[in-house]
């Protein structure tokens, strides 16, 4: 989706007046946070494969980190862009107008 | 034949314990076609009518029509789906996403409205052709002039065709060139099948228009009136001939 950046409370009023809908935005934003943050976790899966050979230490990964890593981090991602989520939702259509 | 009906509106302010009231019961009508200029001093409603118009903010009394459609009464998806089919928008400040393309800045609307990718892009390059900008549709906000980035917020106004453009102070941070640029893409929208709505202190824009519609503070309203024009409370309408008249009068006696 095209919300990446996340501050940016006039783009989000932006889209409104061009008629986005609050919901519309809000998945688009979620989306976003839900993305990244797999893909967060898809890369420290990966490297954790990559170095577990490598490292002399004995290192034990249990099956349920890498069930529970995604899950964690999509909430994670979600609480973090809790604040672009509340903007987009509250971001007032009318303010488009303001000058800069 | 599209109409727009403004009837009574007003809107109210509540800021620090005092109630500003910069729309006063204003009045008028604008057909299918017309293109129609919003006059006045800084601060005498301009952006707060054409927000009303635009379904962007809620007017405290009356009422805005446009052809069946009331659109003082939407709520919710009703509302958002007269924001993205019926009216463009058309910003002071272009107001595009500083992250996009030229050409991502009109895809936008369009994904937002579900057109399928290629379709969207398509539509794009043909929009972006029609305002005279399909070398730099790679190019980003940052990376074009204002009259440039103008242009594509015309483009992005038009991806869904709607029957009425409401732009608020579009030359205002424009120099001479771009502003004639802009004013003749703006005036060949006022055809058949669409209306446009500028407000403006520019009589550039007023020499071009089919119809003035000039917010007057009240205090000042009594001296100002131009010969053969009705005040309406907060509101004097001129039509093309009765402006054109009055603007030349008033440049005689100068
Ligand atoms: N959200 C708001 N809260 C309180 N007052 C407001 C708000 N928006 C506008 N006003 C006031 O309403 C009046 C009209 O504002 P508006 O922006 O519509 O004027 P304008 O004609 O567009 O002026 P300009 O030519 O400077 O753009 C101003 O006095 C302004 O301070
Ligand atoms: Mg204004």
């Amino acid at each position: 989706m095209y919300v990446s950046a996340l501050q940016r409370a006039r783009d989000f009023a932006v889209l409104k007046a061009l008629g986005s809908s609050s919901t519309l935005l809000f998945c688009g934003v979620a989306f976003q946070a839900v993305v990244v943050t797999l893909a967060a976790a898809a890369l420290a899966v990966g490297v954790a494969r990559i170095l577990k050979p490598v490292l002399t230490l004995p290192v034990a990964i249990p099956m349920s980190a890498y069930l529970l890593l995604p899950v964690t981090s999509v909430v994670m991602g979600l609480l973090a862009s809790g604040v672009a989520l509340s903007r987009a939702v509250s971001a007032d259509p009318a303010s488009a107008f303001a000058a800069i | 034949m599209s109409q727009l009906a403004v009837s009574d509106l007003t809107v109210e302010f509540r800021s620090g314990g005092y109630i500003v009231r910069p729309v006063n019961q204003v009045s008028f009508a604008a057909s299918d076609g017309e293109f129609v200029a919003v006059l006045g001093p800084s601060g005498c409603g301009k952006t707060t009518l054409l927000s009303c118009i635009a379904a962007l903010m809620t007017p405290t009394a009356g009422c805005i029509r446009f052809d069946a459609t009331e659109v003082t009464a939407l709520a919710g998806r009703a509302r958002a789906q007269y924001r993205r089919h019926t009216v463009g928008v058309v910003f002071q400040a272009f107001n595009l996403i500083p992250s996009l393309t030229a050409n991502g800045n009109v895809v936008a609307p369009l994904h937002l409205a579900g057109v399928p990718r290629r379709a969207a892009a398509q539509r794009a390059s043909e929009l972006l052709e029609r305002v005279g900008l399909a070398d730099r549709a790679r190019h980003r906000p940052g990376q074009l002039s204002g009259g440039q980035q103008q242009r594509v917020a015309l483009a992005r106004a038009l991806v869904h065709e709607p029957p009425l453009i409401v732009a608020d102070e579009p030359t205002a941070y424009l120099d001479h060139t771009q502003v004639e640029e802009i004013l003749q893409l703006l005036h060949g929208l006022a055809a058949p099948g669409r209306m446009v709505l500028v407000a403006t202190h520019d009589d550039r824009v007023t020499r071009l228009a089919d119809q003035v519609v000039e917010l007057v503070p009240r205090r000042t309203a009594s001296g100002r009136e131009p010969e053969g024009v009705v005040p309406a409370d907060d509101l004097v309408v001129g039509r093309r001939d009765m402006a054109r008249s009055s603007l030349l009068k008033e440049k005689t006696r100068l």
